[in-house]
């Protein structure tokens, strides 16, 4: 089960509202790529993993994710805080106001909603596992062409932050795949999936 | 420390403490990372338990005194972090 | 990019502006911390490191001087010397396998056997090859972490086609980690894991 700890993993400070950064920066809560996406495919692929390793890796990743979902909700939030509905017309973000006004609401930067259909649980460890390996990749590019166009500091530094907990996560898918691989056939890693056959 | 610095304390050492968790999800024998993950956690009981006595419950199980003050403000996303 | 990150006061990564990247070797490689001269008998206390707020600063410099900024196949070898595996992709058989007795796993012969077995003593089983993974490959261990320096992954040998592999991450004690708010601010604990973005802003600018 979750327990909620009342802090974020990394501090969010956003003094300076900007309607337009918000409408990207939500792509990673509610976007293909995105932090929910993320936490609900390791959390959901770890009931099929048969390897006691791998289910707490993605446990733990999974759970991170959750905490990664909340910094971008935060960010979301505080770049939307304070501004009246004139300046989030002039920043082009009118379409996300009218909906949603200044709340926080899962979807794309292109304002298509977050969906399961973003993830894969397949129900076979390398198969899952390789899943995972892309899903950072996506994320880590993301962060990165967010970057790109973020000018405060306090944007930033959370951006930053995200995209290298990506690459450490996926370092440590791969090093996963070395526990699939161990009681498998080196001649052949195909032969069976070990999370249903025998 | 004061509250600020109690909170950046403790998000230090929980991240510390996750990079070894994960480390050692993929590496279960690696002493030097059990013995780092015992260093932080050490370190990090005794920070939280101040923090909860200075800033207020971390978890809703973390709440003592009278009050119920696990609602109080202000949550992660008003202030910073 | 680098003003965004200053304003911040984000510390550097240990690879701080792009001349340190030009500086390395143009092969894809990973940045190695220097491996100990000599493996340690017992174990000695390293956790008086880690809070040491100067341990970052001239500790990453040796590192980045000793390994060259290269990493896949670094001279000296990453693992102790003692441990007889060398951590190269080569062909040749060098690494820890049946043959070496001065191997430094934990069974002398690394588990194989005094005598050449196709499969390694990685099970009791001898007939069975399948259960032990290992093919009829020698050097495999059944638990990759027990086997990290001698590579149940890191050695190619072993590796097989159609199938993706990453390096296993090494954690020996020594120079690898950022102290903690430093470690917090750039993302990861691990120095070698640190890889800093430096696209600025796109399509070739400039």
């Amino acid at each position: 089960m979750w327990i909620y700890e009342k802090k974020l993993q990394y501090p969010v400070n956003i003094q300076k509202p900007d309607p337009a950064m918000a409408k990207l920066i939500i792509a990673q809560l509610g976007g293909s790529d995105g932090e929910k996406g993320a936490s609900d495919r390791y959390l959901n692929q770890r009931y099929a993993m048969p390897y006691p390793e791998v289910r707490a890796l993605l446990t733990d990743i999974g759970t991170e994710e959750m905490a990664h979902e909340e910094m971008i909700a935060t960010m979301v939030y505080q770049l939307l805080k304070g501004c009246s509905a004139q300046q989030i017309k002039a920043a082009n973000a009118a379409d996300y106001y009218v909906d949603h006004t200044a709340g926080v609401y899962p979807q794309g930067a292109n304002g298509v909603p977050y969906t399961t259909a973003y993830i894969q649980s397949k129900g076979d460890p390398i198969t899952d596992l390789s899943e995972d390996l892309a899903a950072e990749q996506k994320a880590r590019t993301t962060y990165e062409n967010l970057m790109r166009l973020a000018k405060d500091p306090e944007v930033y530094g959370p951006l930053l932050f995200l995209r290298e907990r990506e690459i450490v996560h996926f370092q440590r898918f791969g090093e996963a795949l070395d526990f699939v691989r161990k009681d498998l056939d080196c001649r052949n890693y195909y032969r069976y999936n070990p999370a249903f056959d025998r | 420390m004061n509250k600020k610095e109690l909170l950046r304390e403790l998000q230090e050492l929980d991240f510390a403490i996750q990079e070894a968790v994960l480390f050692l999800d993929t590496h279960p024998h690696n002493e030097v990372a059990l013995s780092y993950y015992r260093y932080v956690t050490g370190l990090r009981r005794k920070a939280a338990d101040e923090y909860n006595r200075v800033c207020g419950p971390l978890t809703s199980r973390d709440s003592r005194g009278r009050r119920w003050d696990w609602v109080n403000s202000p949550w992660p996303w008003e202030r910073e972090g | 990019m680098g003003n965004v990150e200053r304003a911040l006061r984000i510390p550097r990564s240990w690879m701080e502006s792009d001349a340190d990247f030009a500086a390395e070797c143009d092969r894809p490689h990973r940045p190695t911390p220097p491996c100990r001269p000599q493996c340690p008998n017992g174990s000695h206390d390293f956790r008086t490191r880690f809070d040491d707020v100067n341990f970052l600063e001239d500790e990453i410099e040796e590192a980045v001087s000793f390994s060259d900024g290269c990493g896949c196949h670094p001279e000296p070898p990453v693992c102790p010397p003692s441990c007889g595996c060398d951590c190269d992709c080569d062909e040749e058989p060098d690494d820890c396998g049946c043959d070496h007795h001065d191997c430094g796993c934990p069974d002398e012969d690394c588990g194989c056997g005094h005598h050449h077995d196709d499969d390694c003593g990685c099970d009791d089983n001898n007939e069975d090859q399948t259960d032990c993974g290992c093919g009829h490959d020698c050097g495999c261990q059944k638990d990759p972490d027990l086997d990290e320096d001698c590579g149940h992954q890191n050695d190619c040998r072993n590796r097989s086609l159609a199938m993706p592999y990453v390096i296993r991450q090494r954690w020996t004690g020594k120079r690898e980690i950022y102290n903690r708010p430093r470690a917090l601010l750039r993302g990861t604990l691990f120095v070698e894991l640190d890889k800093p973005f430096t696209g600025k802003g796109g399509s070739r600018d400039e």
